[in-house]
């Protein structure tokens, strides 16, 4: 790995470099190698494999992804979480989508401050705006319900919805819009044809952003959920056995958690570049 | 049958009046070009036609019809943007059935139109490809077939040729004029390129700060300009412009200006006896000065002028000579390629009388119009 | 680094930070005033913080440029 050309940086300058390197990867992929380790663990490994923390999984096995997919338990808690973030998306895309529009192509007054006030929401962190918004919610009875949280993770996801929706349909150029017009197109027309269609890179990373984020979701959900066992998010039902469940097992979930996150991130990523030099109309 | 009547028009953004009072008259089935420099409120005009910019105040008729009010959607123009603006998630056929379809004709109906427009404009191949995957000529086809598609009573043009290369500009001009000739339809181009406007247009209307300078056939546009402005937009390359005053030599009357003292033809010689003194703008069009290469017999309106050729321009099948005379005056000259003109050479020029140009300097107007 | 629940909510729970200690008060005490009290004063302490680094920042920036 060592690059053989003699260059005027100090061979010891770049050995530093590279144990500096090494370390940030160690401590950035560590923790992610032993959940996957432990997820493949054998139940007894984890207390007996030897040194404390063996590096290879003793025994690999998947019984504990065997245990969960076949407990009716861990399926309706995925159920819910998918319920939860699929409805979010279909909530924060209707609510979003018309408002995206609006500040991104028409020109009112107020439009960029409107759009600082709606980012700067996000600012707050999660654990102080969770009281109020969890006071209000309970007021109107949605206390332990699938509508309450998925309302709150609307209201997480919106902004989001509004800035990246507003900068799709703001990089749209005008003379489409004029063309359909004089062609004959209203309002509806031109916008369910031309403009929508074209937004849609964009309004699509907001719909995979909102999923992740509504999918991630543990603040919230848990102080809104609370006591209600039956529609707990994944998140929670991990936080609800984290003492009493054996190792593997939680790890398990843990990567179940995690692999829609990664598979999305990847898709986000490759659909946001495709976006950006397609953009290029002429 | 579709004429277009504008009258008094106003058009203001903030303070600034990007239209005044304008006032123009397209007759049916004429190819008309809005001429005139960037900012110079062509544009917008094509786009209040359009229905794409509010008229302020005035009026706007086609075919006798007050057009003001109706929206653009409702209008029955189709207009060509610069940018050709083909949308791009479409093909090429669903961007030229895309007109149709809002319109709700029958199936085969727009079939017809699609195979009529498509011969018409040789785009058979390109059918199923998006817009992105095909040249910037056949994109500028796609974008009139689209519009033509629809038979509308006017066409509008705004630049379609500013985005093609200089070969391509010339097969596309003619395609236009072709287009012209066989349907018939009102044409608006804009333009701010003058050979465009020149060789392709019935009528020009000259643009200048919102106004109409002048509204003429190309031919006495170049020929009788009717104010410094246009004299000077159109021509390639551009008008020499003298300051001068009358004056009467040897019982002759002319103009005496730093280059030369100017002669013109007897009529106009007779008319500028009776101003001596009057201060003068004179413009001598480049191609209008001769060289004694030249085989033409010399007249005696042609002013002799001796100038020194300081720099000579190949453009190919000519060049552009500048010549300074010994006061210090400068000179542009068209000669062809047969002659050859070293720099620092010194020799004689002659001025067509009959074809200099009388400007009053403080109205800008041609005296003689 | 202020706001953060997750972490010491999994890993130590019994020893509150501000973050933790708004659960705390909020869902095992169920005094919701205290709660919220204590989410603004974390506010505040973020905002702070934010302007004392930021201060530091453009400080340390001057050094550096100035020799």
């Amino acid at each position: 790995m060592i690059i053989s050309k003699q260059s005027p940086v100090s061979i010891s300058r770049r050995m530093l470099w590279f144990t500096g390197v090494i370390c940030a990867l160690v401590i950035v992929i560590g923790p992610v190698y032993l959940l996957l380790k432990y997820s493949v663990s054998d139940i007894n490994s984890i207390n007996t494999g030897g040194s404390p923390v063996p590096m290879w999984p003793y025994n690999p096995t998947l019984q504990a992804y065997v245990y969960l997919f076949s407990d009716s338990h861990f399926y309706q808690v995925l159920l819910n979480s998918l319920f939860i973030s699929l409805f979010t998306i279909i909530l924060g895309m209707v609510l979003g989508i018309p408002a995206s529009y609006v500040l991104g192509r028409y020109k009112i007054p107020g439009r960029k401050v409107l759009l600082l006030m709606i980012i700067s929401v996000r600012l707050f962190p999660d654990i102080a705006s969770v009281i109020p918004v969890v006071e209000f919610f309970i007021k109107f009875g949605m206390h332990q319900t699938y509508l309450g949280v998925i309302l709150a993770h609307t209201l997480l996801a919106l902004p989001y919805i509004i800035f990246i929706g507003a900068g799709a349909f703001e990089s749209i150029p005008d003379d489409l819009e004029g063309q359909a017009i004089i062609l004959g197109a209203n309002r509806f027309q031109t916008f369910f044809k031309i403009l929508f269609p074209l937004a849609m890179p964009g309004l699509a990373a907001a719909a995979i952003y909102t999923f992740l984020l509504s999918w991630d979701e543990f603040i919230f959900s848990y102080f809104l959920m609370l006591g209600k066992q039956e529609i707990y998010t994944l998140t929670l039902y991990l936080n609800g056995i984290k003492y009493a469940e054996p190792q593997n097992l939680l790890a398990a979930i843990s990567v179940c958690l995690s692999i829609p996150v990664i598979a999305f991130s990847f898709m986000v990523q490759k659909y946001m570049v495709a976006g950006i030099s397609a953009g290029s109309v002429k | 049958m579709a004429d277009v009547v504008i009258r008094s028009l106003f058009k203001k953004y903030g303070n600034h009046r990007v239209i005044e009072n304008l006032n123009l008259e397209i007759h049916d089935g004429e190819f008309v070009t809005l001429l005139g420099p960037s900012g110079c409120g062509k544009t917008t005009l094509l786009r209040m036609i359009a229905g794409l910019e509010l008229i302020d105040s005035g009026e706007l008729f086609i075919n006798g019809k007050l057009y003001n009010r109706i929206p653009p959607q409702k209008r029955s123009l189709a207009m060509v943007f610069q940018s050709y603006a083909l949308f791009p998630h479409m093909t090429v056929r669903k961007n030229i059935y895309f007109g149709m379809k809002i319109k709700k004709l029958s199936k085969s109906e727009m079939n017809r139109k699609f195979e009529w427009v498509i011969n018409l404009l040789r785009l058979k191949e390109l059918e199923n490809r998006l817009p992105r995957e095909i040249s910037g000529g056949q994109r500028q086809r796609v974008a009139l077939a689209r519009s033509l598609v629809l038979d509308p009573e006017v066409l509008l043009l705004d630049e379609p040729l500013s985005n093609l290369d200089a070969a391509l500009r010339e097969t596309a001009s003619e395609e236009l004029k072709r287009v012209h000739r066989q349907l018939g339809k009102t044409i608006i181009y804009v333009t701010h390129n003058q050979v465009e406007a020149m060789t392709m247009s019935e009528r020009i209307a000259l643009f200048r700060f919102g106004r109409i300078e002048q509204y003429d056939k190309p031919r006495v546009l170049y020929d009788s300009p009717a104010t410094v402005f246009s004299a000077e937009f159109i021509g390639s390359p551009k008008m020499n412009f003298y300051e001068g005053e009358i004056e009467i030599r040897n019982n002759v009357a002319g103009i005496k200006t730093d280059l030369a003292f100017l002669k013109l033809d007897k009529e106009r010689e007779k008319t500028i006896f009776s101003m001596p003194g009057r201060k003068i703008l004179a413009g001598i069009r480049p191609q209008t000065i001769y060289y004694t290469g030249h085989l033409l017999r010399r007249r005696y309106t042609d002013t002799e002028v001796e100038i020194l050729a300081e720099l000579v321009e190949n453009m190919g099948d000519r060049s552009l000579v500048v010549g300074r005379t010994e006061a210090g005056s400068l000179i542009r000259f068209i000669i062809t390629r047969e002659e050859k003109i070293d720099q620092d050479k010194r020799m004689k020029i002659f001025i067509d009388g009959r074809r200099i140009h009388i400007f009053d300097p403080i109205t800008q107007l041609n005296i003689f119009r | 680094m202020w706001k953060e629940f997750i972490f010491p909510f999994v890993l130590a729970g019994r020893y509150h930070l501000l973050g933790t200690l708004i659960d705390f008060y909020y869902n095992e005490i169920g005094n919701s005033h205290m709660a919220a009290t204590v989410a603004i004063v974390m506010v505040i302490c973020i905002v702070i913080s934010t302007l004392i680094l930021m201060k530091t920042l453009e400080l340390i920036q001057k050094l550096i440029v100035s020799r």
